[in-house]
């Protein structure tokens, strides 16, 4: 069963993969930058996994990721499992200010990802196995002050896979929203980490060992954010506003 | 952001920049005029990798590997730990060709304390093994350097302390195992006299010896302790260490590890084995690294912390002042938990700051009580020097710069391929460079 990875150079991807317990699936790699792409996979295969192929694309730009799906539609007969993780954490105050920084804020966390689950949205409805799994966020559960432009491309990733869910079950398509909470990876490099930073090794063993599974649909990473966002998305929105 | 940094003794603490580090290919980070200093692990006991207030680079995410050949040729990024090294190699027959006593060190720290281990008088230093690295220096030119190409900052880099710039990768030639077991012997001793006739015997028939000692045993038995020595074992399978440690929760006020209690419990420790000579299949990893098992068993010294102190007296020397020196050592009444004797063997490392030379090795752990430690180990260094000797900076927190430019008249070399960009805490303590 092979793996299908866009943004293979990601923090989190990378533990992910290093975890894979399926050691001859075959792992089809998309990331922007070659060299880094070039050290992901070299480690992926001295650890003995199986990397197959490594794509070149730039998430900003939507011809570079039209053509890779239709490469990986003509090399592949199948996809065993669908792994999105590229993404972005814009400046906010940048992305609320100025819309171009917001429209690079949805290319990156939102269209780009939406781009690839169309495009490969018949593959799997086709082959009726088989499972989507992507990388949104805790963010993603409710609007905050400090981070709404990037926790909207979030929310919405995550509604759209709410509602693919529903369309493939039938096809016994497994599709997984994966939400990790604070993890220190290059993206949260500005953050002051406190108790409950996780690191990415952690999130990447958590991810490799329910991808392997059936369940949850949704995975939040660590788990104790589960109860965090619980607790966060149940305040009213009349005390909400003023914290 | 300023984040304090400790040693390992916590002896010194010290407040730095840290600079995350994630990609070999990046470009040496620019600290605009500051200072920088490359750390991995943080496990050198004094401030070899600490830089007060400058930017200290966190290599820990440099740790990919790039390639394992069929005849064990490792190829890696320098913040690899050897924890992650014998996770990979270990079950396809190979082993570290050096390690110390914790697997908690990366490629890069390894390579600039030329660290040793049990076999030094078979393998000699870590620099010995290692064919190849990738230094980055701050005006941002990437060297490869080996024994055949640019061979002088080679011989630099390797126990070069971190400060010709930052190793970015290297390559180095594993050992065959063809199990994770050690065919391992322990013999009790009670005289310097049987310490060097089992040193003697052990020597040419076994990878690993060392012994620990009871510093606080006087009168005939004022050296006594237990002789390890071992071979990798036919036996076994290639099991993993575990990852399981035991945390100290939190600092005790003071040291529990003083004079009285060490006392007893030294007494208990030698007479745990019974018979004089015992041999035990053993795994690698309680052989080489019974302390990694308590994640931080640096805070049982309490808040002051401790001072490591290791130092070599050469063969030269001779057997007969050695074995006077070691009595004079033992009638200090030193209250050291971790006592270590080791003979180093003659083969040289590539680099010319290398710490070890043929001859009798010693470490031990002072527990800091203030300026009368400090005292102690300015005495001990000048006796140290009196016989040729010199201390280990790895592990070092306190020696003058006389003691250190005695010790080591290489040092000016050093600083000749220092990058001009990079200094430590320690090489300004020793030589008043920045």
């Amino acid at each position: 069963m092979n793996v299908v990875v866009f943004g293979a150079t990601s923090a989190i991807v990378q533990a992910t993969l290093r975890h894979w317990p399926d050691k001859s699936a075959e792992m089809i790699l998309v990331a922007r930058d070659p060299s880094k792409l070039r050290s992901v996979a070299d480690d992926l295969r001295v650890r003995g996994h199986n990397v197959s192929h490594q794509m070149i694309v730039d998430f900003e730009n939507p011809e570079q990721i039209a053509a890779c799906l239709e490469k990986i539609k003509n090399e592949l007969d199948h996809v065993g499992t669908l792994f999105v993780g590229a993404g972005n954490l814009p400046d906010q105050e940048l992305a609320q200010g100025e819309f171009q920084e917001a429209e690079r804020t949805m290319q990156l966390n939102y269209n780009g990802v939406i781009q690839i689950l169309t495009g490969c949205h018949e593959v799997f409805a086709a082959q009726k196995c088989g499972t989507i799994a992507v990388i949104t966020s805790v963010a993603g559960d409710r609007g905050r002050a400090s981070n709404f432009v990037y926790a909207s491309a979030k929310a919405g990733v995550s509604t759209y896979l709410s509602g693919l869910r529903q369309k493939l079950f039938k096809s016994g398509v497994r599709v997984v929203d994966i939400r990790p909470g604070f993890v220190d990876t290059p993206m949260t490099r500005d953050f002051e980490k406190g108790v409950l930073w996780a690191s990415p090794d952690d999130v990447g063993r958590h991810i490799a060992r329910n991808l392997a599974g059936k369940r949850p649909a949704i995975l939040y990473t660590p788990w104790h954010w589960r109860w965090i966002l619980l607790v966060i998305k149940s305040i009213p929105e009349f005390v909400f506003k003023r914290l | 952001m300023m984040t304090p940094v400790h040693s390992w003794g916590r002896y010194q603490s010290s407040s730095s920049h840290l600079v995350d580090l994630q990609w070999p290919s990046d470009p040496f980070p620019q600290s605009h005029g500051g200072e920088t200093l490359a750390m991995g692990c943080g496990r050198s006991y004094g401030d070899v990798c600490q830089l007060n207030n400058g930017h200290l680079l966190q290599t820990r995410n440099l740790n990919r590997f790039i390639a394992l050949s069929e005849t064990g040729e490792l190829s890696c990024e320098a913040g690899v730990t050897f924890d992650e090294i014998l996770r990979l190699v270990v079950p396809r027959g190979w082993f570290l060709p050096v390690t110390p006593g914790t697997k908690w060190v990366t490629v890069g720290g390894a390579i600039c304390n030329d660290i040793h281990g049990k076999n030094h008088h078979v393998r000699g230093t870590f620099g010995c093994h290692v064919k190849e690295l990738e230094l980055l220096r701050s005006d941002q030119e990437r060297l490869i350097c080996s024994f055949s190409s640019n061979s002088d900052l080679y011989r630099a880099t390797i126990g070069g302390l971190g400060l010709t710039g930052l190793i970015t990768k290297a390559t180095l030639q594993l050992i065959p195992a063809s199990t994770a077991f050690i065919d391992a012997q322990t013999l009790k001793f009670k005289s310097a006299d049987e310490f060097f006739e089992l040193a003697d015997d052990s020597d040419g028939a076994f990878e690993y010896t060392v012994a620990w000692v009871d510093t606080l045993s006087s009168g005939e038995n004022y050296l006594r302790g237990h002789f390890i020595r071992g071979n990798h074992s036919e036996s076994g399978d290639r099991s993993l260490h575990s990852t399981k440690t035991i945390k100290v929760p939190v600092w005790p006020p003071f040291n529990v590890l003083r004079v009285p209690a060490l006392r007893t419990f030294n007494a208990i420790y030698y007479r745990r084995q019974f018979v004089k000579q015992k041999s035990r299949l053993t795994h690698y990893e309680p052989f080489f690294y019974p302390l990694d098992k308590v994640a931080n068993w640096n805070r049982l010294y309490g808040p002051s912390g401790f001072l490591q102190y290791q130092f070599v007296l050469p063969e030269s020397l001779g057997r007969p002042k050695t074995i006077a020196f070691l009595k004079e050592l033992s009638s200090m009444k030193i209250a050291s938990f971790l006592s270590v004797l080791k003979r180093f063997g003659s083969q040289a490392s590539p680099g010319f700051m290398s710490f070890p030379t043929a001859g009798l090795t010693a470490s031990l752990d002072f527990p800091f009580r203030g300026p009368a430690t400090l005292e102690q180990l300015t005495q001990l260094d000048n006796r140290i020097l009196e016989m040729g000797g010199r201390v280990y900076p790895a592990k070092d927190a306190r020696m003058s710069s006389r003691a250190f430019q005695a010790f080591f008249p290489h040092w000016q070399k050093l600083e000749q391929y220092r990058d001009p960009h990079i200094t430590s805490d320690l090489w300004k303590r020793t030589t008043g460079k920045t």
